[in-house]
């Protein structure tokens, strides 16, 4: 099971640059999503991994051995493309069975490969169809199938689930998790969609303007990201800006426009210091207490999502809040609420120079 | 979402609809806009291109079956009827073999075009394209400089090589230099249109270069190759300027050698002296359009149904010619290639024009009178060509019946494809037939170049309208645009650049247009007739080189001024 | 603003039947999602209603007044395709006054209200921009203003949001709405994304195979549907089958593979039906705090996906569960654990079951 690296690896177009330099480890039989907006460098740094494009700077190893010099057709590798690739002139067969054809397998090796990957992705019917008579979930199936074929331990996946409707991506997360784990592969898997990259990834690497910004379990990220953007990127946060005002103990005291005043866990923070506080929709609630960490605030929009509604809370602060309350608890027209805040989950981050508008920027 | 942002403005809901405005305009509008006078105008539009461009191209067919008996007297006649079949041979079987030596070479400078950038690539895409700018009676005359051995030239430059006189071959390497660009462009053009995905998803499966490019790049290329192939047939067909003038410099036409439009070219200029002749004319031109439009359908079924053998994949063999020296050696080649064997022999004259001792002087009234009879036909053929193709090509793309588009599509092949010459004699019998109304010759002349670069402006819209989303227009029209609105505004500015480019080829093939014109109108002297007029009849080499030198700056400024457009059309979005 | 009426429209493309006989009122000022798969019918739908297709049989209204026969440009709808469609020639604001321009309004009048639009959708400052220029985000924006500068009465959304980053999507879905809602258009919202229904709409049409199955507002789509498939599209659902009794209260107890459940408010069903509970809607105990009722099982998959943890549930009476509980409230479940299902009597769908079988029911493709 190979283990990729990328090291002091960088592309540029003209004056343009699309990834900075840097680094990036992917262990033996991980699976890692890379993660960002548009326009972030993820499927740079892909195909720069993969050898379809070439590195301004810096190199490619595998298993230790420098590859940066060799085309992708010389990598042991299996590729899928974001937008699915099919060739249209050949039937299923023959474009799952394409890698073994071009390593002149003996045909009775192409027929048994062929079967086997096309089981895998429940295919083998279809095996004489022609890529236009099937649908765009079918499609990306045989387009793994084929990346399968030629047995590479190592399989890389260009936004594979993007050209897809909704409930198809959501059977197609698990298929693909669970056919990696089996196979034992390695994989480095490309999205912009977060819900998708935690649920089928080891490790989350997030980027955005060409960098790495952040990386680790999913649930690291997600429940204890380090910085605003991640901590707005990957899953939702509300964000409130303000001062540390006092530090008693292990908690700081940080106030909020209009005077008020919320608790949070002090570590590393300096009285006078700058702070936003981020807290994910399903942390706060809505309470009938007036003391401790609340804020009061009126209830400004009230959607419903099915299994939870949301509530869009104007804080006497004068933020905006939104709050995932379950259905079967829903306040029915209550304006004037109190929203509560739980100490241990609330994010502190420093202010950014730029602004929060800026660092939170997608595009 | 927890960022602070400012209430969008409220806009009153319930404000009345604004009234629409009844001034002329509005009204002028409204009333084009009725499908009814919608079905005029498409309706005048395809009139227009079957009565006067397509019912011409092919009356001569119905000619020689009505007028059997007089043509039954010249093929009686051996001295005639001899000449026939080896000038149809001549003729199809130095096309062939030019398209495939063509597709050979062409591809991998297509290729290089196209995937790979390099310092100096858009000079090297404009010498691709300058032989363009040489009239083929120039270039028959530069071909027979560098490879004919003849008597009839007294002084050859230095380097020429002066190693046939055969006529098939020169006729070869005349082909060459007369139909390569457009071989490359149009392979260019398809290669641009294929996704490089495809050929990085065959080398991720683990094909080399070469293993990618044979069995993935160059099926899905098919139909590219097939629109080249005919692209250049039907240049080596249609050409007349070129042939006469390299057959009669290498003493063929002395011998009684001709090709297809040659022989049309002496006949017809004999014609008034022998009126037999006439019938004679008609058969052969007949002849060469059911012949070419054999060719026609013959390669469109082929493009469909050929496999090009994919069976045997050598993974080794092909890895190592896709690595190391080999591919620069196909570069190389084939640079070569284009180099020695058409752009040498393409401006050979320029050399002669150093060396050579002028005999007398260019009679310059003569030759600007000439420029300007051919810029007035080309200026208004290409005018009528915009005018009545685009609407033409929209009907084939967006109308509402399909099929009529379809046949429409194929039907402006045919003016395409029927050699000029052949074009013209059809021409000019159906306008003799019609007592009433005789145009003047330059009318006539006008007409049949609108005749076959008519095609040019069509095809270059219909592929850009193909490749347009048609959710551009129909928004929109939702948005209240009616059909001239939509067209005015978002259509045509849409496929500006390929209109550009299709009027321009149009404009520069009727100005390199002898054939047709001479089938014509003996009296009309055009450019290209002036020079073979000059080479042929008077054998003043020296001023038809001079006016060929003259005539290039004038191209080379033409196609730089295309480059700059479509640049800056690029640019602007 | 107008009130739109679609009578029995129908439409055919050769033997395939993209719109079988779909009738709706859709009220002034109402925000229609109309939801379904790939292949449903949904586009063509829009398009019959935008005049860019002359449907089979059937009429369109549009307050009263007969359009059915009408071409686009004389309709008052306004259309905006999934991938926006900008006049790349044109600026961001020359493509924004499109249509009063070729109306032929005013040039004041035409200012004002492309002013009006690009300030509501923040473009303002990107006014002499290219479209190509523009990020997906801003050429979204600026599709809108295009379309709501049409001054139409209805507004018709080829899935608006389609061509987005994900996170893109959810920031703007609620910015659309909001914006939409506040010039007061009846629109039309085509989409495949349930999620996305559900925040934007005020009421969902479900549309499947050209067949409209279901309409109604957002919260009974989705707590009340008809069928087994709109139960399921709107949320994966768990199915099974159960022998139904009469209960006090209006309420139904079930039996399932020796498993007693009551479903409240539901009436009607009985003997054999096929019942059914939402993912979401389940909770998870562990064994030994089992309270309330439900089922026991083994986790066999846990997947992590932010605010919900997506867990596979073996359980001996009920085959394989699947159930997403809030993060926070599973945060301890492993895979490998003994676990109990909470199974609440309130989220419990019942349905006759299908002719054809369940998955033939709930076939998306």
């Amino acid at each position: 099971m190979p283990r990729i690296e990328a090291v002091g690896l960088a592309k540029r177009f003209g004056r343009i640059t699309a990834l900075e330099k840097g680094d990036l480890t992917i262990e033996d039989g991980e699976y890692v999503a890379i993660l960002g907006p548009s326009g972030c460098g993820k499927t740079t740094l892909i195909k720069l991994l993969a050898g379809i494009w070439e590195p301004t700077e810096g190199r490619v190893l595998v298993d230790g051995k420098d590859v940066t010099n060799l085309g992708v057709e010389d990598r042991d590798l299996g590729y899928v493309f974001q937008n699915i690739v099919l060739f249209p002139h050949m039937n299923v067969w023959r474009n799952a069975t394409y890698g073994p054809w071009v390593h002149d397998r003996t045909p009775a090796d192409v027929d048994h490969v062929g079967k086997e990957v096309l089981e895998l992705v429940q295919m083998l019917q279809e095996r004489g169809l022609f890529p236009a008579e099937l649908s765009t979930g079918s499609q990306q199936k045989v387009a793994l199938a084929r990346a399968l074929a030629n047995r590479a331990r190592l399989l890389m996946l260009d936004e594979p689930l993007s050209a897809l409707d909704t409930r198809v991506r959501l059977d197609l997360r698990y298929a693909l998790r669970r056919i990696v784990k089996d196979l034992g592969l390695t994989a480095i898997h490309v999205t912009h969609d977060q819900e998708e990259a935690m649920s089928v990834a080891d490790r989350v690497v997030v980027m955005r303007k060409g960098q790495t910004v952040e990386q680790g379990p999913p649930e690291r990220l997600y429940n204890h990201p380090q910085g605003v953007f991640t901590a707005n990127f990957v899953g939702e946060s509300n964000f409130l800006e303000g001062a540390v005002r006092r530090i008693r103990a292990d908690w700081a005291f940080v106030e909020l426009r209009s005077g008020y005043v919320l608790r949070v866990p002090a570590k590393g923070l300096l009285e006078g210091d700058p702070v936003v506080l981020a807290a994910r929709p399903e942390w706060l609630t809505i309470t009938k207490e007036g003391f401790g960490n609340v804020i009061p605030g009126r209830v400004e929009g009230r959607h419903f999502l099915g299994a939870t509604e949301r509530l869009q809370v104007r804080l006497f602060t004068s933020d905006l809040v939104s709050i995932d309350v379950p259905t079967s608890q829903s306040l029915n027209s209550a304006r004037d609420v109190m929203v509560s805040f739980h100490e241990t989950n609330i994010l502190v981050y420093p202010r950014p120079y730029a602004g929060l508008q800026e660092a939170l920027k997608l595009e | 979402m927890g960022i602070p942002e400012s209430p969008p403005e409220a806009r009153s809901p319930g404000a009345p609809a604004h009234p629409v405005p009844m001034d002329w305009r509005s009204r002028l509008l409204r009333a084009v806009s009725t499908r009814w006078s919608l079905r005029v105008w498409y309706g005048w539009i395809v009139g227009f291109f079957l009565l006067l461009v397509l019912l011409p191209t092919l009356f001569v067919l119905g000619y020689v079956l009505a007028d059997w008996g007089s043509v039954g007297t010249v093929l009686s006649d051996p001295t005639k009827s001899s000449l026939i079949l080896p000038a149809l041979w001549l003729s199809f079987g130095v096309a062939l073999v030019v398209a495939a030596f063509d597709l050979l070479a062409g591809l991998p400078i297509a290729w290089l075009i196209v995937r790979h950038d390099f310092r100096g690539k858009s000079w090297f895409n404009t010498l691709i394209d300058s032989p363009l700018a040489v009239t083929t009676a120039g270039l028959g005359f530069s071909v027979v400089l560098f490879w004919g051995a003849t008597s009839k030239i007294t002084e050859f430059p230095p380097g020429a090589l002066g190693i046939t006189s055969n006529a098939f071959l020169i006729l070869v390497f005349l082909h060459l230099t007369t139909t390569f660009p457009y071989m490359v462009r149009s392979l260019a053009a398809i290669l641009e249109e294929i996704d490089i995905e495809y050929e990085n998803a065959a080398r991720a499966a683990g094909a080399s270069r070469l293993t990618a490019a044979r069995t993935i790049t160059l099926p899905m290329f098919r139909s590219g190759m097939a629109t080249g192939l005919l692209l250049v047939l039907a240049k080596a067909l249609s050409d007349t300027g070129g042939a006469l003038t390299a057959l009669t410099l290498i003493g063929a036409v002395d011998q009684n050698v001709f090709n297809g439009t040659a022989l049309i070219g002496t006949w017809k200029s004999l014609a008034g002296a022998d009126p037999a002749l006439g019938p004679a004319l008609a058969f052969v031109s007949a002849l060469m359009i059911v012949l070419s439009l054999c060719l026609l359908v013959g390669v469109k079924y082929i493009a469909v149904r050929l496999r090009i053998p994919l069976r045997r994949v050598r993974p080794k063999v092909e890895r190592k010619l896709s690595k190391g020296v080999f591919p620069r050696l196909r570069d190389i080649g084939a640079m070569g290639f284009f180099v020695f064997f058409i752009l040498i022999p393409s401006f050979f004259f320029l050399l002669f024009l150093a060396v050579a001792t002028p005999t007398a002087a260019l009679d310059w009234g003569r030759f600007w009178g000439a420029v300007g009879v051919s810029f007035l036909v080309g200026g208004v053929a290409t005018a009528i060509d915009l005018a009545t193709g685009v609407p033409l090509a929209i009907l084939i793309t967006r109308g509402k019946f399909r099929r009529l588009g379809k046949l429409l599509d194929a039907l402006v092949n045919i003016p395409y494809i029927v050699p000029s010459a052949a074009l013209g004699i059809s021409l000019s019998l159906f306008w003799g037939s019609q007592r009433a109304i005789v145009p003047s010759d330059v009318v006539l002349v006008t007409l049949a170049h609108v005749a076959f670069t008519f095609p040019f402006v069509v095809r270059n819209a219909v592929g850009a309208l193909e490749q347009l989303d048609s959710a551009t227009e129909e928004t929109a029209r939702t948005l209240g645009a009616k059909p001239v609105q939509v067209f005015r505004r978002v259509l045509f500015p849409a496929i500006r650049p390929a209109v550009l480019a299709g009027s321009i080829m149009a404009f520069t093939r009727s100005l390199g247009e002898t054939g047709a014109t001479q089938a014509v109108s003996t009296s009309t002297e055009t450019i290209p007739i002036l020079i073979v007029n000059l080479i042929t009849k008077t054998k003043d080499y020296y001023q038809a080189a001079l006016a060929q030198l003259v005539l290039l700056f004038v191209s080379f400024a033409a196609i730089l001024a295309l480059r700059l457009a479509l640049e800056r059309r690029r640019g602007h979005g | 603003m107008a009130e739109v009426v679609l009578e029995g429209l129908s439409k055919s493309f050769g033997p395939k039947h993209a719109l079988k006989d779909v009738g709706l009122r859709i009220r002034d000022g109402e925000y229609l999602v109309v939801l379904g798969p790939s292949g449903a019918g949904k586009t063509t739908l829009l398009r019959t209603v935008a005049g860019l297709l002359d449907p089979d049989e059937g009429r369109i209204r549009m307050d009263g007044r007969d359009v059915t026969r009408l071409p686009p440009d004389e309709r008052q709808v306004a259309f905006m395709p999934q991938t926006y469609s900008l006049f790349p020639h044109l600026s961001v604001w020359e493509n924004t006054a499109f249509s009063p321009t070729v109306k032929g309004w005013p040039e004041g009048e035409r200012d004002v209200l492309a002013r009006e639009m690009l300030s509501m959708v923040h473009l303002i400052d990107r006014a002499g921009a290219y479209p190509r220029e523009l990020s997906g985000g801003m050429q979204q924006r600026c599709a809108l203003a295009r379309a709501l500068a049409a001054d139409a009465e209805v507004l018709l959304l080829d899935e608006p949001l389609r061509a987005l980053d994900a996170r893109l999507r959810i920031e703007l879905r609620a910015e659309l709405r909001d914006l939409i809602r506040h010039v007061g258009t009846t629109t039309i919202h085509v989409t495949h994304d349930q999620e996305e229904a559900l925040v934007v709409a005020d009421r969902i049409a479900v549309l499947r195979n050209g067949e409209l199955i279901e309409v109604g507002p957002s919260e009974m789509v989705y707590s009340r549907p008809s069928s087994p498939f709109v139960a399921n599209f709107l949320g994966e659902m768990n199915f099974f089958e159960a022998r139904s009794f009469p209960a006090d209260g209006g309420a139904v107890r079930l039996v399932a593979g020796g498993t007693n459940l009551t479903a409240t408010k539901r009436e009607g069903l009985e003997g054999t039906v096929l019942a059914g509970i939402r993912a979401e809607a389940c909770g998870i105990q562990a064994q030994e705090w089992a309270a309330g009722q439900g089922v026991e099982g083994v986790v066999e998959r846990r997947l992590f996906m932010g605010r919900r943890i997506s867990l596979e549930v073996r359980t001996e009476p009920m085959g394989v569960l699947k159930v997403k509980p809030l993060t926070a409230q599973a945060n301890w479940v492993k895979e490998g654990d003994p676990v109990f299902v909470v199974m609440p009597g309130e989220h419990i769908l019942l349905f006759p079951v299908p002719k054809g079988g369940v998955a033939a029911a709930l076939e998306v493709e």
